[in-house]
Parts: structure tokens; C-alpha cells; sequence
């Protein structure tokens, strides 16, 4: 989505350097592709989708493969492939949304906390280790049990889950960067703190956010797709990834192998391609992998 | 050197570990295919036993283990089904001794004799009498449980004295009048036969019926006893040694715990476990994909079980009895039957279910009419699309799938549906405040009676069971003097009043009724269904 | 003594940790929408019934109370009790977890077993197919949702080739546990010398273990690659190269074996990764572990033993991170400096 903006942020050399590295990672390359692809067929869905995805149909439940319904139909005869793809807009804005709040509500007290340092750095410090002493997804599950499972609550329970990784991340960059010069620079120049820490020194963290946050991206789809299957998910009838990969999990000993199989790739392939952008503008990004060739 | 032998270490480490994985791939695991015991009978269920305490379970596990662990004093009589081979079905008003071997009312039906069975002795071997049964009835009245609720109301018993022991092997309940649903009371695994002596020695004195004992541990006579409760693992009945009724044909019954129904039914294609119980058990859908099994026979008949489109009376737009007649006329009910029932159920044509005596399929006129349910959308002045929050059940598969196909014909004429998933505990909280305004519930009553049944489900003072909060003084009054009434024929007449008014104030919005269903293998014969729909092991044998 | 003075600080640490836990919790219980009396008193119960039980659980009474109230039942070990078995949550956790942990550690081998030679591979063969395919086997194992895998694995290798056993929990049929010394039943056997129940434990691990373990092998593969990366980049290891040491000798001897001691940062977060994924792998092949037993819970009665799972796994997290941390100090000694 944003590959753009890492690129332009840190300015390593030339374009023949970025096309370079692309070309030595064609996986990336390939799989930031495939999101692309994704994000289009969700923003274009009425136009792409060949049905309405929440027209029940008694008629033509439980259809196979066919070339009337390329992905089959559901128990309900609604046609599998329109629900896929409109599920593409639930599933991508409920985890862009939580990843989205939860790097604005980390980076902004991130910055904060790691400008302001002394005891509000202590105590947010701790408390943020108290919610990282959770695993991610058991927090996740103690959250939307508790506020009961709205489409609104799962993406704020896996966006809580987010937030310490990158309050810490931006805490722990603007501790670093806050003692270099051009921070001393602009503090002479009179500038404010607010406007340093979010005009100068922010942008100098954006990097290893964006790798973090597109990796995010991943764990909310599988998030929301393991909630569903314990019963926590989004609610019917909306269509959505996770809750028709639950549901079609149960199919496949009635043989109705396409409810199971299609929903569960739909899943594995954006998160895998998430997880490869991720992986790779990592390689791209991170300093520490920079003089390796 | 050092180097060197380091990088052996760690390949032998790598080595050693995968082989131990491939191993256990190939001629290295053991075989359990035809290691199975034909004495020993394999249930797959997904619930556990929340106390063992026959006054007041409440999971599925803890009804279908005290059923088979406990005598009680009267049973359901079952009898073959014609076309249903292997199948004994109870029918309405029609008992068999247990561990009363005969019954006999006196003083005008006011007084029921109980007729001890003679010689039968508990497994610490203290002997079973008129003395031991009349503990039983006080613990069920003056402890908490059902029975403190049940008695008093059906079985007309407020004081211990009125469980009379006559003498050593005859005990009369001296009810205040009589009651038609005596029997059906006395049937109830509830009363289970426990052993007094075991519970007073665990008794204290701020717990005087050992209610905190009795909830981990099972004491009394019944065809099995339990060796095994590993909760959400495994349970274990074996048969108890010479039993009054004999020895059945599994000595023990295995209970496996598989909350995953895709593993249920996984299971029982390749014949590991013998029969799938419980509810829901399998989901009609899944129970439709094994019918062409052939190693598989699918035991499916008519049941009590009511399942309906809950409005609450009080709240708009439901308090609107234009509205809910409207709903009544939107239910897609002919979409529902074969698309989430799969044939596993019957249209609900009344509130009572189409076993009970006094049902009525003639009184409703509702049918699928999207025409008229607008009618009377406008009528009742509902001119704008109402948001209304429809709540269901996690894991309530048929209920999920019905709300799909209720949202959409709500929407058609009205109304804007948001279904709402809750878990259990979350749902049963919501409804008994008050806060669901459209939900899909469920009831089927262990005693098999219209009154009984009208009683618990429309009585304004049926607080927690009367889901729709309806109220009706009329309902009420009907209810009332008819719940007890020992003339059938007026009693009868009362039944088809009440259906005429529920039906026609439209409290509930019919759904289905749900056939009993078990899935098991071919072989599998002597299966007992009765009232309360909690399977008996005693008399399951393989054919 | 600089070692002692290090756990210390890193106790010092964890106190504050297990009481914001605590805190969390505490909100996550508090807040649950099923009214736990109402749950205990039954469908049937009055209203008097109903107050009384709200009155005896004290939930009359104010947040700050009920949190006292909460926090010394969870030094006392109290968790409550389950409304579908009828027992204290703490006892049916206590039975329950060695059955978790024998899954977690068996997993956590498997990920490991595999995860280090892909990452070694994978660094040594850099930007080639191998690398790629690597990558791509190790985020394939992260990016399928793990009851999906696990229900396609009983699918394939018990229904369809039966080489695996029912998923039926940690024994076969009618096969009797070891004598309990670990309560794992895998080390049991083979201490006991109960070859039976050894194999059948192995056999019935072997699918869900497998599962779990390909869920999380590549964080494992990835720490491997970029510490191995940077160990073959630096300047011993040149001068190994340089020296004209064997290749093999230079990349299985000095390289990997600087670069498994970051890898066992990693192990904690594994760990992690795994308490999450046994809610699910659980209840998918019938394990009678601790996150089956919540998620059952949630479904059927009551959500009380799911925030009591959620507890108990953060505990367990902290505990294991902070001996991480302490392993790492000991194979690691500057670390212990900082």
C-alpha cells in the first residue's frame, strides 16, 4: 500500500539501487502484487463480484465448482466466489483499521513517553509490559469475550493487542534519535517539543513501523479467523474470511471441499503475501542487513 | 577440534529427532483398528458433567450420566416402533415400575401408593426400602434443586410429612388434591435413588443434605455405576454388579469427549466410536451426509423439542400484536425445513409440541405471506424500516443457519435485522433481564404435559422460563385453574383454549420442532428414547 | 555474583509485570456480560435466590473490593469454579497442563528441528531459489489459520491414508497412562520403561505436535537467517575464510553455533506464539489441555474459565521469558553487564 513512502523516507541510493533490490527479491516484488490485486477487487467489488454475496438462494445450495459458480455456493446458495471477494473489504478494513489505531495510539505516546522519559517513561514502560505478557492472540480472545464479539470490538481487540510493539518500537528509536544532532539542532532553532517530536523525529521511525505494521496486517487476518472458529468472530451474515473458513472447516467431512479449501487459501494467501512485503522491506529497510550483499 | 565435534553433535541431535517423527509414521504405530472391545461401548459427546447431584444439573452430561447411574422410582414405558427396528419410544401416560414395582392411587387420585421392590440392596449393601426412597422425595423438597420447585407446584407436596412411610416396603405421598401429573413427576431421574446413609455421613451441619458432596460424587443404585469422570477427556459407567434388573449387554460405556463435530463425524465413519450423542450432537446437515454410510444407521423420530422465534411482548415493536402476527407470516418456513433441517424436523404449527396431548395443528393460520405480513406492518403503523437486533447462540449451528433466512424476509417487510451471536452464559443473562427483543429459543419439558408445558413457557409468573414475558390475565387465569384439573375432558378443553389465545396474540413466532436424532453404528439395537430424550444404556445391545 | 545481582534485576522486573497482569485481568473478568450467580443458580432460580448468590459471590459489592477480593483468591490459587464441571477452575487447570505442555514442547522441538536448518539454508544459499522457498515454506506455515491445517491433516492422514490415530486425546484406546512422575506421558513412559504407552503417546502427539510446530517455525528460520547472515558477514569469520578452513567446517561449526544463542531469545516469544495456538489445536484434535478446556467452557456455560486461561497463560509467558532471559545471561555473559 504505502511501499512508496519507505522508499522515498530513507533515500539509500538512486533508483538502480531500488530496482536492484526488488529484482534480488522477486517474492516481494510478486507478493505486493497480489495485495494490489486484493485491495482492487475489494474497493471494486460490486463491479467484479458476479453476485450479491448475502442473497440467500434455496434453490442452489451447496453447489459444486462449476462455471456458473466458479467457487461454488454455500448452504445457502449464496455464490462462494461474490462472498470472497466482498469479504476482501470487511477482512482488509477491520485489519487495516486495528493496525492503523494501534500505530497511531503506540506511535503517538511512544513519542511521547520516549521524549518525556523519566517516570512517565517508567510507567507506561510497565505497563506496557504487562499487556505484552500476553500472548497476542490469548489477549485477543479474554477481549472480545468480555465485550462481546461486534465487529467494532474484534478489530479493537486485536488493535490493543498491537499497541505495545509499537509504542515500544517508536520509544525505543526516539530515545536513540533524540540525542543525535540534528534533534539538538532543531531544539536551538526554539522549536517546540511537540513540533520535534513529531515534525523532526518521528519520520526517522517510520521505517521499522511500516515493517511491523505490514506484518501486523497478517496476524489480524489469522486474529479474526481463529476468533471466529471458537465462536468470538464477526457475526453472520456478514462475509468475511474468517467465519467462512470456520464454517467451511466443518464442511470437509461432508465433503463439500470447496467451502473448506477457498476461504482458508483466500486467508493464506493475503497473509503470506503480507508476510513476504513485510519480510522483504525489512531486508530493504533494516539497517543492520544493509551492508550485506 | 572443538569446532568439529560441536557440528556432529548438532547433526546427530537433528538426525535422531526426525527420526523419531518418521518412525512414528510408518510400521512403528500401533494398530487399533479391530482392538475394540465388543462389551465395551464407545460414546462421542461434547459435554461434561457439571454435578453429579440428582437435584440440580443442568448440562446434557450430567442428565445422561444420573439417568444411567440412579434408579428412580417410576420409569417412562418404552415400547418398539413400527418401521423404527431397534428403536423403544415412551408414550404419553404410559409407566413401568422401577424401583417401585407397582403404583396405586387412593382418597379420590389424592394419594399415591409406591410399592417397594423387595430385596434389593444398595452397593454398600444396606437394603433399599420405603425409608430409603422417602429420604430421596425430602432431599428433592428441602434442598436446592428442581424438585424444591417442581413438587410443590405438579406433585401438590409442601411438608416432608406428606412423604408417608406405611411400611417397610410401602410409602403413600398424601398429596392436597389430586394431580394429573403425578406420575410423569415420578418419573423424573431427579429422584434418583440415593443412599441415605452414605449422604447423612457426608452430611454437615450447615449442609445437611450434602449438597457440596454429593456434587463430585455419585452414591445409590442404578444399571451402571461411575469408575471415571476426567472432565473434558473421558467418562466411564460400568455395570452394576448384580443389578435388580439384570445384567445389560455393555459392561462398560465409554463417554470420549470431541468438541469438534467435524471430528464427531470423522470418528464415526471410520467406525472408532460407536454411536454420537448429546446436543446438539450432529447438526441436521452433517447427520444428512451420513445416510449413505453403510456401516451407519440413523435412529431419527419426532420429538418434544420446541424451537421458536422468541418476541418480547413488552418491549416495542413486539408489545404490537399486529407486529407479531406479521412476523409469523414472514417465517420462510418452507425454506428452513429441508435448508437447515434437512428433513430432521417438522414445521411448528402450535406452542405446544405435536407429541403432547391436546395439541392442535387446526388453529393457526399462519403461513408464508409476505403480502399479508406487510399488511399488517401497516396496519400496525410501521411506515420506516425498524433496526432490531435478532440474538442467537455460538455453536447453535441451526439456529444460525435459521436467522440467515428469517433476516432476510424480516427485511422485506419491515424490519432491519442485526444478528447477534452470544455465547451461553451472555445469552441466558440477556434473556432473563429482559434485554433481547427478538431472539431464537428453545424448550422441550421433561414432563411430556400441555399444562405443564403451557405453564412454564406463558405463565406471567413463570419468571426466567416465560422467555417471551408475555401476560396474559385470561392465559394466566386458564392456566391456573386447569393446571391440576383431574377431569381430562375439561382439562383438554382448557388446552385447546390456551393454543387458541397464544396463537392468536402470536407470542411466539413458530419455527420447528426437532426430531431426536442419534447417528450410530448399523448393529447398534435396544435404543430407548423417552421423555426427557436422554439415552439408557441398559437395554442398548449390538443385534 | 554479577550473575545473582542480574536474576535479581530481572525478578525486580517481572513483580510489576504479574501485577499489571493481574490488573488486566481482573478488568477482563469484571467486565464479562454473563452474571456468573445467575450462571451458578440455575434457569429455575427466584430472584431472592438470585441476590442471595449475587451477595455470597460478592457481587454487591464495589470495583474496588471485588478487586481485593480477586486478588487474594489469586494468591490463594482460587480461580473460581467451572459451572460445566462443577470443580475449582484451578484444580481442572492443574490436571490439565501437562497435557498442554507436552503439546508445547513437542511443537516447539518440531519448529525448531525444521527451523534451523531452513534459516541455515536459507542464509547460506542468500537471494538464490533455495533462500525463496525457504521463505516461503516458513511463512506458509505462519499464514494458514491452524485449525484449518489441523482439520486438512485429520482429514488427510486419519480418514483418508490412516496413518494417523483419531484425534482422541494423548492415548489410544484402551491403553492405560504411565505412572505419573512428569505427568507428560511421553517422559513418563520412557522413565517407567512403558514402551505401550510410549508409542502410543508418540503417535497420538505426532499430528497435533506437527500442526503447531509448522505454525511457528518461521520466526525460528527467519532469527536463524539473519543472525547467521550477520555472523558469516562478520570478520572472524572472514578470516576463517581467509585461513582456508573447509566451508562446511567454517558454516555448521563456528557460524551456527554463534548464531543459536540468539536464537534462544526467540524461544520465549515461540513459546508465546504456541500458549495462543493450543486454544485452537486443542480443541480441533480433542487434547485435554488448558485452551480446549476454556474454549469448551466458552462455548457451553460459562466464559469464567476462558479469563482464567488468559491469566494463566501470561503467567506462564512471564515466567518462561524471565528464564529465557536468565539462560541467556548464562551463555551470553555480556549481557549480564547491561
Amino acid at each position: 500500500m504505502t511501499i512508496a513512502a519507505p522508499a522515498t523516507q530513507t533515500k539509500p541510493a538512486g533508483r538502480s539501487l531500488v530496482w536492484r533490490r526488488i529484482r534480488r527479491n522477486p517474492l516481494s516484488f510478486g507478493a505486493l502484487c497480489v495485495i494490489v490485486l486484493i485491495i482492487l477487487a475489494a474497493i471494486f467489488a460490486p463491479i467484479v463480484a458476479p453476485y450479491d454475496p448475502d442473497m440467500p438462494d434455496a434453490m442452489a445450495a451447496f453447489e459444486s465448482v462449476s462455471w456458473k459458480h466458479p467457487m461454488g455456493t454455500d448452504m445457502y446458495g449464496r455464490d462462494q466466489l461474490s462472498r470472497i471477494i466482498f469479504a476482501a473489504r470487511v477482512d482488509l478494513s477491520v485489519a487495516f483499521a486495528a493496525t492503523a489505531l494501534a500505530v497511531a495510539i503506540g506511535a503517538i505516546f511512544g513519542a511521547m513517553v520516549g521524549y518525556a522519559g523519566g517516570w512517565i517513561d517508567n510507567v507506561a514502560m510497565r505497563l506496557v509490559d504487562a499487556v505484552m505478557a500476553f500472548p497476542a492472540f490469548v489477549l485477543a480472545m479474554g477481549i472480545t469475550a468480555a465485550l462481546g464479539n461486534s465487529t467494532t470490538n474484534v478489530a479493537l481487540a486485536i488493535s490493543i493487542t498491537q499497541v505495545p510493539a509499537y509504542l515500544r518500537l517508536i520509544r525505543g528509536e526516539m530515545l536513540r534519535v533524540r540525542e543525535m544532532e540534528y534533534a539538538d539542532a532543531a531544539r536551538t532553532v526554539g522549536n517546540p517539543p511537540w513540533r520535534i517530536v513529531f515534525i523532526h523525529l518521528l519520520p526517522n521511525c517510520l521505517p521499522p513501523l511500516i515493517v511491523q505494521a505490514t506484518l501486523a496486517m497478517g496476524f489480524a487476518l489469522l486474529t479474526m479467523a481463529a476468533l471466529s472458529f471458537i465462536g468470538l468472530g464477526i457475526k453472520p451474515p456478514q462475509a468475511e474470511w474468517g467465519v467462512m473458513t470456520a464454517e467451511g472447516a466443518a464442511q470437509i467431512v461432508t465433503g463439500e471441499w470447496w467451502l473448506f479449501l477457498f476461504p482458508g487459501l483466500a486467508i493464506m494467501i493475503t497473509v503470506l503475501a503480507f508476510n513476504l512485503v513485510g519480510d522483504g522491506l525489512r531486508d530493504f529497510l533494516d539497517p543492520r542487513m544493509r551492508g550485506i550483499r | 577440534m572443538s569446532m568439529y565435534s560441536d557440528r556432529r553433535s548438532f547433526l546427530k541431535l537433528t538426525a535422531s529427532a526426525a527420526a523419531l517423527f518418521t518412525l512414528s509414521g510408518t510400521g512403528f504405530m500401533p494398530s487399533l483398528a479391530g482392538a475394540q472391545d465388543k462389551r465395551t461401548l464407545t460414546v462421542a459427546w461434547d459435554t461434561d458433567i457439571d454435578t453429579l447431584d440428582p437435584a440440580s444439573f443442568k448440562t446434557v452430561g450430567g442428565y445422561t450420566i444420573q439417568a444411567n447411574i440412579y434408579d428412580s422410582p417410576l420409569m417412562w414405558k418404552v415400547q418398539p416402533v413400527s418401521g423404527k427396528p431397534g428403536l423403544l419410544q415412551s408414550k404419553p401416560a404410559e409407566y413401568e415400575g422401577g424401583i417401585a414395582e407397582a403404583w396405586a392411587f387412593e382418597n379420590n387420585e389424592a394419594t399415591v401408593v409406591l410399592k417397594i421392590r423387595k430385596g434389593v440392596k444398595y452397593p454398600s449393601g444396606s437394603p433399599v426400602n420405603a425409608t430409603s426412597v422417602k429420604y430421596l422425595f425430602d432431599r428433592g423438597l428441602q434442598s436446592p434443586g428442581y424438585m424444591r420447585i417442581l413438587f410443590p407446584r405438579f406433585l401438590r407436596v409442601t411438608k416432608p410429612e406428606q412423604f408417608e412411610v406405611r411400611d417397610e416396603f410401602t410409602i403413600a405421598i398424601n398429596m392436597a388434591g389430586p394431580s394429573p401429573m403425578a406420575l410423569d413427576i415420578l418419573s423424573l431421574i431427579n429422584n434418583a435413588l440415593i443412599d441415605p446413609e452414605v449422604v447423612k455421613a457426608n452430611a454437615t451441619a450447615e449442609d445437611p443434605w450434602a449438597t457440596a458432596w454429593m456434587k463430585r460424587n455419585a452414591a445409590g443404585l442404578g444399571p451402571y455405576k461411575l469408575v471415571k469422570n476426567d472432565p473434558s477427556v473421558e467418562v466411564v459407567l460400568e455395570a452394576q454388579e448384580g443389578h435388580w434388573r439384570g445384567k445389560p449387554f455393555f459392561d462398560r460405556v465409554v463417554f470420549k469427549f470431541v468438541p469438534n463435530e467435524a471430528d464427531r463425524i470423522l470418528l464415526l465413519k471410520r467406525n472408532a466410536v460407536d454411536i454420537v450423542v448429546g446436543r446438539p450432537g450432529l447438526s441436521p446437515r452433517n447427520v444428512k451426509s451420513l445416510e449413505n454410510e453403510k456401516d451407519l444407521k440413523i435412529v431419527s423420530v419426532p420429538d418434544t423439542t420446541c424451537h421458536w422465534l422468541c418476541m418480547n411482548t413488552q418491549k416495542p415493536p413486539f408489545d404490537n400484536v399486529k407486529v407479531r402476527q406479521a412476523v409469523n407470516y414472514a417465517i420462510p418456513i418452507q425454506a428452513i425445513i429441508p435448508n437447515v433441517l434437512f428433513g430432521y424436523g417438522a414445521e411448528m404449527k402450535s406452542p405446544l409440541p405435536s407429541l403432547t396431548p391436546g395439541y392442535d395443528a387446526a388453529v393457526s393460520p399462519y403461513k408464508h405471506n409476505i403480502e399479508l405480513a406487510k399488511k399488517l406492518m401497516a396496519e400496525a403503523g410501521i411506515t420506516k424500516p425498524v433496526p432490531v437486533d435478532l440474538a442467537i447462540r455460538v455453536g447453535w449451528l441451526p439456529h444460525e443457519q435459521a436467522s440467515i433466512w428469517l433476516q432476510t424476509e424480516l427485511d422485506k417487510i419491515g424490519f432491519k435485522v442485526n444478528i447477534v451471536k452470544e455465547t451461553d452464559a451472555t445469552f441466558r443473562q440477556l434473556a432473563s433481564k429482559g434485554d433481547h427483543v427478538l431472539s431464537i429459543e428453545s424448550w422441550q419439558s421433561w414432563v411430556n404435559d400441555p399444562m405443564y408445558h403451557l405453564f412454564f413457557n406463558f405463565h406471567s409468573t413463570a419468571k426466567g422460563t416465560n422467555t417471551a414475558f408475555y401476560n396474559n390475565p385470561a392465559v394466566d387465569k386458564l392456566l391456573d385453574e386447569n393446571l391440576l384439573e383431574p377431569d381430562a375432558a375439561k382439562r383438554m378443553a382448557a388446552v385447546k383454549e390456551l393454543q387458541k389465545i397464544i396463537i392468536g396474540d402470536a407470542v411466539w413466532g413458530h419455527l420447528w420442532y426437532d426430531n431426536w436424532t442419534r447417528v450410530m453404528r448399523k448393529d447398534l439395537v435396544g435404543i430407548e428414547k423417552r421423555w426427557d430424550t436422554f439415552e439408557r444404556y441398559f437395554n442398548m445391545k449390538l443385534g | 555474583m554479577a550473575f545473582l545481582n542480574y536474576i535479581l534485576r530481572r525478578l525486580a522486573f517481572v513483580l510489576p509485570t504479574l501485577f499489571g497482569v493481574s490488573l488486566i485481568c481482573f478488568v477482563l473478568t469484571y467486565m464479562l456480560p454473563g452474571n456468573p450467580a445467575l450462571v451458578k443458580a440455575g434457569p429455575f432460580a427466584t430472584s431472592e435466590y438470585l441476590q442471595e448468590m449475587e451477595k455470597q459471590m460478592g457481587l454487591d459489592r464495589p470495583v474496588h473490593e471485588q478487586y481485593f477480593r480477586y486478588m487474594s483468591g489469586l494468591l490463594r490459587g482460587d480461580l473460581g469454579e467451572s459451572a460445566s464441571t462443577g470443580r475449582p477452575v484451578t484444580q481442572d487447570f492443574l490436571q490439565r497442563l501437562p497435557a498442554t505442555l507436552e503439546l508445547t514442547f513437542a511443537s516447539l522441538l518440531i519448529a525448531v528441528i525444521i527451523g534451523i536448518p531452513l534459516g541455515v539454508l536459507s542464509a547460506v544459499h542468500r537471494d538464490t531459489i533455495i533462500d525463496h522457498v525457504g521463505r516461503v515454506v516458513g511463512i506458509t506455515g505462519v499464514a494458514m489459520p491452524s485449525f484449518w491445517t489441523g482439520l486438512l491433516a485429520i482429514y488427510v492422514f486419519f480418514f483418508l491414508l490412516d496413518v494417523a490415530p483419531a484425534p482422541l486425546g494423548r492415548l489410544g484406546s484402551g491403553i492405560a497412562p504411565p505412572e505419573t512422575i512428569t505427568g507428560l506421558y511421553v517422559i513418563d513412559s520412557l522413565l517407567t520403561g512403558n514402551w505401550q504407552a510410549l508409542r502410543s503417546s508418540l503417535y497420538q502427539l505426532m499430528l497435533p505436535a506437527a500442526t503447531l510446530g509448522f505454525s511457528v517455525m518461521a520466526p525460528v528460520a527467519r532469527m536463524v537467517r539473519s543472525t547467521m547472515l550477520e555472523i558469516l558477514e562478520s570478520d572472524y569469520i572472514k578470516a576463517a575464510w581467509a585461513a582456508g578452513l573447509p566451508r562446511r567446517t567454517v558454516i555448521y561449526g563456528d557460524a551456527l553455533r554463534n548464531a543459536l544463542i540468539p536464537v534462544v531469545t526467540i524461544l520465549g516469544i515461540v513459546f508465546g506464539f504456541l500458549m495462543a495456538g493450543n486454544a485452537v489445536i486443542e480443541s480441533v484434535f480433542a487434547w485435554p489441555g488448558i485452551g480446549n478446556y476454556a474454549v469448551t467452557a466458552l462455548m457451553t456455560k460459562d466464559s469464567g474459565p476462558i479469563q482464567s486461561f488468559v491469566l494463566f497463560v501470561a503467567v506462564m509467558y512471564v515466567v518462561v521469558n524471565l528464564l529465557v532471559d536468565i539462560v541467556y545471561g548464562l551463555v551470553d555473559p555480556r549481557i549480564r553487564l547491561r
